[in-house]
This record gives C-alpha cells, sequence and structure tokens, in this order.
C-alpha cells in the first residue's frame, strides 16, 4: 500500500514540483497520472520509486510510505526490491552490454544466490515471452526489444510494485501492444501499478483509477468510464491525447491542386549489404505534409537518410523541379531534424546556432526567421538550455537559414503532450506556408491525423501504399494504428 | 534541504560514478584517435603524447566541472592504467597513469576542484603520463649501445650519438607536451565557460 | 533446463579457457618477463610462447598476422642497424627494438580482450573484491563505449547537413571551430547520459553495500594451474 501524506516538493532549481499531494494507493491497485508536460506527473513517480529525495536533491515536505515504511528512511537498494522502475528511453536505461547481464543485475545487485537468479530469470523469460530475447548484446535489439529487457530486468527480483514514466514514449504500435500485454500480466498477478502517460489508448483496460495534475497539483480523479464519457473538447482543454483510438477525427485538409516537384524514381536502398527497399516511385508537391509509416526495420530510416543525402541511395533517381539531383546536392537541399535535437546544436546560443553553415547570413533574415518562430525572445540563450519545443524550432530555423527546401522530421511528438503535438502540427503548416515539402516519420496517428496530408507505408521492402488523408481512407489509417 | 543519499564512498555518489565512467570513456576514445596516427611511427611517435595532450583537455576539464571532488581524478587514471596494463601496453605506462592521477588529484585538490586554473595545472601533469610508456627507451639505452658496440661501432661515436639524442628528446617531448596540455585545457576552459556552463550541464 | 545451456560457458573442442584472473596474471608475468629479458634470445623465446600461447586459446588468426609482425620487426631491426646512420639508425633502430620488446605485453593484452566476454571479466573482478568505486565507472565504461561510435555517427550526420563537415580541409582551415562543434554535442550528450543511466542503477540497487553476486560464473580449474604454472617457469628461464 502506498501513501502519499500532504507532500510538497520543489526541485532544487526552485522551478518545478509538487504540492499538497494526498493519494493513497491499494495493493493490486493500477493507477494513470496524466497532465499537461511538467504537470508533476513524473515527480510523482520519482517520489514513489524514491528518486525523490534519494536522486533529486530539493525541498521535500510530508511522507511518503510504502506498506506503513517512509521512504525517505529507506536506502534506495531496499526500496528496489519493493518498486520496479521503468522509464521512458529504452537507449539510455540498459546498464550491461549483453540481455542475460541486464535481466540478472537487479538481482545480482541484491545479493541473492546464483540458484535463485537462475530460477527467477527462467520464470521472467517465460512469463514474458522473452526467450528470443537472451544471450544477445542490447546494442543489436531494437527499441521495443530493449524495453521488453527493462521490463524483465524489473520483473526478475517480483517486486510488489511497478513504476512506469512513460514508457511507450519511443515505441512503435506493435511494441505498445507488448507493453500492454506485460501489464495485463501484471495486474493478473495483483501487482500495483502506477503509470505516468501522455499515450492513454493502450490502458483502456488496465488502469483502475486515472488522476489529472495540473500545475503540480491533483485537479481532477477519474474512473475509466468517467475518463472515456469526457467528450474531445473536455480532453483537449485538458492537454490530454485521446483514450479511444476511434474518436480521433481527421483535419478538414485545404485542397490546393499542386504538380509534383519533388519525384522520387525507381530508388532501390540497401543498409549494410541488404536490400531494405525496392522500387519506390513517389511524387510530392510543394505544400505536402507526407506521414512516412512502417514497422521497425520496414526502411523509415534508411529513406530518409537516403532524401538527405546522408547515404548513397543504390538505383534510382531523385528530380527536383525536372533536374535529377544526387546524394550530395541532396545534402544541400534536404535537413532532417533529428528525434533527439541535441546532436544537432553546437553554437552558443540561439542566434549563432542560426548563422552557422551559412555563408553569408543577412542579419535581417535571421531576425525575421527567429521571430517567425517565436524565438526572438530567448535568441541568446544557449540552445541546449531550453525546451525541448524551444530546441526544435532552433534545428528547425538554422535549417530554414541553410536554404533547405525539403525537411524531414524524425518523430518530432514522442514524449508530447496534446498541446505540444498540436503546435508542432502547427509549425508544418507554418513550413509549408514557406514553400517548403515537409516529411514526417512517426507513429503517432493524432499528430498524423492532425497535421498530414498525405500518408506513405513501407511494407515488405516496397512502398507498400500511398494515399492522401481524407474520409475514404480514414479506415485504412486507422487499421494501422488500432489493433 | 533534503540532499541524495546513495552516497558510496566519500561524497562520491553513484551519479559522480557514473559520470566519471562515461568520462573516462571519452577520455580513452579520444586518446586512441588522438594518439594511434602518431604512435607505431618511428619518426613521429613521439608526437603522441602531444597529440594527446591537447585533445584530451576538454575532456578532463569537463569531468573536474562535473566531479568537483576527490577521487574523479584519481580513479580516471586507475581506470585508465587498467585498460593500458589489459591492453597490453608496458606496465611503466599504467603507472605512471595512476601515479600521475593521484598527484594531478592533489593538485585540483588545491584550488578545491572548482578553480580553473588549478585544474588546468592538473591536467598538464596528468597529461605527462605517455612519456612513461617510453621509459624503456631510455632505461634500455646503455644495453642497447652495448649491443652496438658488440657489433662493431666506434664506441666513442656511439657515446656522443646517444648522449645528444637522449639529451634533446626527453626535454622536448616534455616540453611539447606540456605547451599542448595548456592549449587543449584552456580550450576546454574556453568550453566551459562559453558553452557548457550556459547549456546548464554543469 | 535450457537456460543453463545458454549461460554455461560452451567448451569447444582444443581451445584452453581460462578463469580471466589466470589471464590477468600471464600478463602480469609477460610484463615482468620484458622487464629483466636478459637477452635477445630470450626476448625471443618469449614472443614466440605468448603466440603459441594465442594460438591455445583459439586466436588463431590474429596470432599468425602477430607473428609474422614480430618477423618482420626483427628483420627491420636488423637492416636498420646494418645500413643506417647517425641520429636515424639510434632513434629509428631503438624504437623498432623497444616496440619488438614490449610485443610479447600486446600479444597477451591481445588474447585477453579477445577471448574473454565483457561479463566474465567483470565477474572475474567481482571476485577479486574490487571497489564499487573502481567497479561502478569500468562498467559504465564498457557499456558507453559501443554507443560512442552511434552517438558520433549522429553528430557527423548533422555537421554534414549544416554544411559544417570535419572534412579534412575544414580541418585544415578552422581547427579550433570544427572541433567545437565536435567536442559540444558529444559532451553535452555523454552528460546528459550519466543522469539516465545512474537513475537506472539505482532504481535497480546498486547501491546495496553487501557484496554483489554474479551470474556469470568464474572458477580454476586444472588448467588454470597449469597455465599459470608454466608462465612462471617460462618467467624463470629468464634466470637460467
Amino acid at each position: 500500500m502506498i501513501t502519499l501524506h500532504d507532500v510538497t516538493y520543489t526541485y532544487q532549481d526552485e522551478k518545478d514540483g509538487v504540492q499538497d499531494i494526498n493519494i493513497t494507493i491499494k495493493p493490486g491497485e493500477c493507477v494513470l497520472l496524466c497532465g499537461r508536460s511538467g504537470c508533476g506527473k513524473t515527480t510523482l513517480t520519482r517520489l514513489i520509486n524514491g528518486l525523490i529525495p534519494h536522486f533529486f536533491p530539493g525541498k521535500l515536505a510530508g511522507r511518503v510510505t510504502l506498506d506503513s515504511v517512509d521512504l525517505a528512511e529507506m536506502p534506495m537498494y531496499a526500496i528496489a526490491e519493493k518498486v520496479g522502475s521503468v522509464f521512458q528511453n529504452p537507449r539510455t536505461q540498459f546498464f550491461n552490454v549483453d540481455t542475460d547481464s541486464e535481466i540478472a543485475f537487479c538481482m545480482e545487485n541484491l545479493s541473492y544466490p546464483v540458484e535463485t537468479i537462475l530460477a527467477r530469470m527462467q520464470k521472467t523469460v517465460k512469463d514474458l515471452r522473452a526467450e528470443s530475447l537472451l544471450g544477445r548484446s542490447i546494442f543489436a535489439l531494437s527499441g521495443g526489444e530493449k524495453q521488453k529487457v527493462a521490463f524483465a530486468s524489473v520483473y526478475a527480483p517480483s517486486p510488489d510494485v511497478y513504476v512506469l514514466d512513460e514508457p511507450s514514449s519511443n515505441l512503435d504500435v506493435a511494441s505498445i501492444d507488448q507493453v500492454r500485454e506485460i501489464l495485463l500480466l501484471l495486474k493478473q498477478q495483483g501487482k500495483t501499478i502506477v503509470i505516468a502517460e501522455h499515450r492513454l489508448y493502450y490502458l483502456q483496460e488496465i488502469v483502475d483509477r486515472i488522476i489529472y495534475l495540473d500545475k503540480g497539483r491533483i485537479a481532477a480523479e477519474y474512473t475509466v468510464e468517467q475518463f472515456l464519457a469526457l467528450d474531445s473538447a473536455a480532453a483537449m482543454s485538458r492537454g490530454l491525447r485521446t483514450m479511444d483510438l476511434h474518436k480521433v477525427v481527421l483535419a478538414e485538409q485545404r485542397n490546393q491542386p499542386n504538380f509534383p516537384v519533388l519525384t522520387v524514381e525507381k530508388l532501390t536502398l540497401k543498409y549494410e549489404k541488404n536490400i531494405v527497399l525496392e522500387d519506390v516511385n513517389l511524387a510530392v508537391a510543394k505544400g505536402d505534409v507526407v506521414g512516412i509509416i512502417g514497422r521497425n526495420g520496414a526502411g523509415k530510416s534508411t529513406f530518409s537518410k537516403v532524401l538527405c543525402g546522408l547515404q548513397q541511395e543504390f538505383s534510382g533517381t531523385f528530380c527536383y523541379h525536372g533536374k535529377p539531383v544526387a546524394a550530395k546536392q541532396r545534402l544541400k537541399l534536404a535537413y532532417m531534424v533529428m528525434q533527439d535535437v541535441n546532436y544537432q546544436l553546437f553554437a552558443e546560443s540561439v542566434e549563432e546556432e542560426c548563422s552557422l553553415g551559412v555563408v553569408s547570413p543577412e542579419p535581417n533574415m535571421i531576425v525575421d526567421v527567429l521571430k517567425e518562430l517565436d524565438l526572438y525572445e530567448c535568441r541568446s540563450r544557449h540552445p541546449v538550455s531550453l525546451s525541448g519545443g524551444q530546441k526544435q524550432r532552433t534545428a528547425i530555423a538554422a535549417g530554414i537559414l541553410c536554404n533547405k527546401e525539403i525537411l524531414i522530421f524524425d518523430e518530432p511528438t514522442s514524449g508530447l503532450d496534446f498541446d505540444g503535438m498540436k503546435q508542432v502540427s502547427k509549425l508544418l503548416t507554418q513550413l509549408t506556408e514557406m514553400g517548403k515539402i515537409v516529411f514526417v516519420v512517426t507513429h503517432d496517428y493524432e499528430f498524423i491525423a492532425l497535421a498530414c496530408n498525405r500518408v506513405i507505408h513501407f511494407d515488405g521492402g516496397r512502398l507498400q501504399d500511398d494515399f492522401a488523408i481524407n474520409r475514404q481512407n480514414s479506415k485504412k489509417l486507422r487499421d494501422f494504428f488500432v489493433r | 534541504m533534503i540532499t541524495p543519499t546513495t552516497h558510496v564512498k566519500r561524497g562520491l555518489l553513484v551519479k559522480d560514478l557514473v559520470t566519471i565512467g562515461i568520462f573516462s570513456a571519452l577520455f580513452l576514445v579520444v586518446s586512441l584517435v588522438a594518439g594511434m596516427p602518431f604512435a607505431p611511427n618511428p619518426v613521429l611517435t613521439f608526437l603522441m603524447p602531444v597529440s594527446i595532450a591537447f585533445f584530451t583537455g576538454p575532456v578532463y576539464m569537463l569531468l573536474l566541472a562535473k566531479v568537483p571532488q576527490h577521487g574523479a581524478v584519481i580513479i580516471l587514471g586507475t581506470i585508465m592504467g587498467l585498460i593500458m596494463f589489459i591492453t597490453g601496453m608496458f606496465w611503466i605506462w599504467s603507472i605512471t597513469y595512476v601515479a600521475l592521477g593521484i598527484i594531478a588529484g592533489k593538485i585540483a585538490e588545491l584550488g578545491g576542484y572548482r578553480s580553473l586554473n588549478w585544474n588546468i595545472a592538473s591536467f598538464v601533469v596528468f597529461s605527462l603520463n605517455p612519456i612513461g610508456s617510453y621509459a624503456m627507451l631510455w632505461i634500455d639505452k646503455q644495453s642497447y649501445v652495448d649491443y652496438l658496440v658488440g657489433k662493431g661501432t666506434d664506441p666513442v661515436y656511439l657515446e656522443t650519438m646517444a648522449y645528444t639524442a637522449q639529451n634533446w628528446v626527453l626535454p622536448s617531448l616534455i616540453i611539447g607536451t606540456v605547451s599542448a596540455a595548456l592549449l587543449g585545457a584552456l580550450l576546454g576552459k574556453r568550453l566551459l565557460k562559453k558553452q557548457f556552463e550556459r547549456a546548464g550541464i554543469v | 533446463m535450457k537456460l543453463i545451456q545458454v549461460l554455461a560457458n560452451q567448451k569447444k573442442q582444443g581451445r584452453l579457457q581460462l578463469d580471466p584472473r589466470t589471464k590477468l596474471f600471464i600478463l602480469l608475468i609477460g610484463n615482468l618477463g620484458v622487464l629483466f629479458a636478459p637477452s635477445l634470445r630470450y626476448e625471443i623465446f618469449l614472443a614466440g610462447s605468448a603466440i603459441v600461447f594465442g594460438l591455445f586459446c583459439g586466436v588463431y588468426r590474429s596470432s599468425l598476422i602477430m607473428a609474422a609482425v614480430y618477423c618482420l620487426l626483427i628483420t627491420l631491426q636488423i637492416l636498420g642497424a646494418a645500413y643506417l646512420v647517425g641520429v636515424w639508425k639510434i632513434s629509428i633502430v631503438a624504437f623498432i627494438s623497444f616496440c619488438r620488446k614490449i610485443f610479447p605485453c600486446a600479444m597477451l593484452g591481445g588474447v585477453l580482450i579477445a577471448t574473454t566476454k565483457v561479463n566474465e571479466f567483470m565477474a572475474a573482478l567481482n571476485r577479486l573484491r574490487i571497489s564499487k568505486t573502481i567497479f561502478i565507472p569500468l562498467v559504465v565504461l564498457l557499456r558507453y563505449f559501443p554507443m560512442m561510435k552511434e552517438e558520433w555517427e549522429h553528430i557527423r550526420n548533422a555537421m554534414k547537413m549544416r554544411g559544417i563537415s570535419p572534412s579534412f580541409w575544414a580541418i585544415i582551415r578552422h581547427p579550433v571551430t570544427t572541433l567545437e562543434y565536435v567536442y559540444v554535442p558529444m559532451l553535452i550528450a555523454a552528460s546528459n547520459l550519466a543522469d539516465q543511466l545512474s537513475a537506472a542503477a539505482i532504481t535497480r540497487g546498486i547501491d546495496n553495500p553487501s557484496p554483489r553476486t554474479c551470474l556469470q560464473q568464474v572458477g580454476f580449474h586444472a588448467l588454470d594451474a597449469v597455465s599459470a604454472g608454466g608462465a612462471l617457469l617460462l618467467l624463470a628461464a629468464a634466470w637460467l
């Protein structure tokens, strides 16, 4: 049983935190914490798994107890035996290089005897159906597989409580299904689950109670029925994503007659000597926002890299305005906004970042672009110190000032709440108004429905489908995402 | 105010140890990339410590900025020494890594680990470590001279040459390494002020 | 039990499988042998033994390549001593001779790395009761090392798209700024990773003061004693 009694916590930088939190979570209950970005849901997860106060310095008032023991008085390793934590980024939460060691890691730390470790590992692998993951290098796993190993690693010592912080953030549809399966199993076993999430749709059958947070306080509590009864407007005004994907409405698209500006003919791509995509043919017009969907390994990232000129195509041609463009020219023409924008920020201020790479940037142009993208106020700040959305816009500004015509976004909405997603969608529209061509690689169904006017689907080594977003095609699109 | 309680030893938290591990990996990779082009070449080999000293400067400075504690540099030195031993570098290099790690740590301590200038001095001392790997060359000079004499080269000629060769190589190596280390650490200082502090990672 | 099969060391025929601690010990003996080597004949004997050891351990291709390299070094040393003059002679021949002398260490180190898996090595260190202040950074280093290549590729791609590619000309014309463009994202990414890895480790009990157990089992067998003994004998031969 978990209780938070009159808990108020502020982080060391004194900007964020939670106030007057009173929650009781019964054993076997599954509680969903939701709200806008920065509402405090992650903070609550940290209060329950002990990271606050043991890892994050700050001011804590009130008591957090697990089975009547105050967490502030338990050492972390004692908490670790009772509370298992899974975080959002599969790439950065594994500590070992191979899967076996990772699954055994917690038990090894807790000094369990080897026989116990072996027995528990066997049970874990059987229960989670993870046989195919044994004995492999973690670096060779996909995001979904890594997240499954993370779950296995936490399941092995058999804790009573599971704390999950946006576990589906970086996952594709199939992997989210797997997470759902695991959660159903945990529920069956009577474990207590606390989960902070933006993406709500996969949790319908799992949660018992939904706590909505706003600016660090508990603003509302719902049961699943009550939550589903909220209409779209109510959900959106709370900054929440929808829980029922069937309710997603495709935005009205402007119908502009446009002739193709970028054509791709008979494109074949290879990745490490294997053919990944064959015979891709595509014609894209200015103003198109093309969503790229497909399972993991379908070739989306290879396509993105080749489009940007970062990788050579194996055969086929790209034509821009009728003229063929080789990889070197595409490098100047196209620009990718990466999932982790930090890799593409180089300068000490937003202004400097914008003048980087451009041979002779006109100061006026820089000011215009910064104002357009709502970055003018923070132009002297270091790009890395900005919020996620601001960083993304800085990378885009730099791309625009480098005169890029084709922009490709890699999962721009992962981890964003509803407002964040809407902002990205608005941004893409702005870019099309500037005459840019936009591609988006994404798993986010709500986002595609809002932002894209067209979808291309890679599957089985080919361009499986290429369709416009409209009423007729809405079922086709939904079927890809909703199981 | 509640401070984190996952201490492992003497003020070093798990987070500090993980940071040290990551920066040790960076230090190792940068050393390899900076040193490998020069090391196997008989003419250019003495540029190896110089090159390493320059390129590892920013990594060292950022490490001390993030973990301004007793033990950060010692652990770096020990881990590098261990890795040098395991990869089959002659054991003197490992000893110099550990020894200079301890000494450099003490120097940084004089500035409370937060003074940039003392940290620069600390790095300059630390970066002398590859010279230890060449120690054999000078220790072994005598037996080599004997060998050549045995082969019939004029002893007087040899003595002069050995003497001259020995005399200018070691000092210029030290001066070169120290200068490169200074430049590297200054680059580190500049990056700290211009970028890392403003980015909020320190 | 399938899991046991997966986890147990697979004993291949004809391969010497040693506890990592034995290999470390042999490496140490090798270093001592190089230090105390009394003659060229002994040095060649030591190098030869190292290569034979490599072959026994199953590192066939590298051992043969290293043998060829060694012969090349000897040849170069003799030719250099015969045909070069003056300062060149001293420095180049001395350097080649130095490389040749420390060759056995490099050979043994290579065998250790090629034949020891990461978790075996960490298990061995654990048995040696290595302190957590060294253990944790070392595990993190081994874990971060393979990741760095991937990170570097992201950064390089980003630089290429912005036209600040780390090419040869860029380094000649703007050395410091190019270096800055590489270092800044690299070090910032590294810094961010530290926080997340720490949280992942702490929530799984790494701060437990009791000694860790290790899934991976390492232990001494008869062959370890034989190999260690053999190494000691080789060292003793230096004084014969």
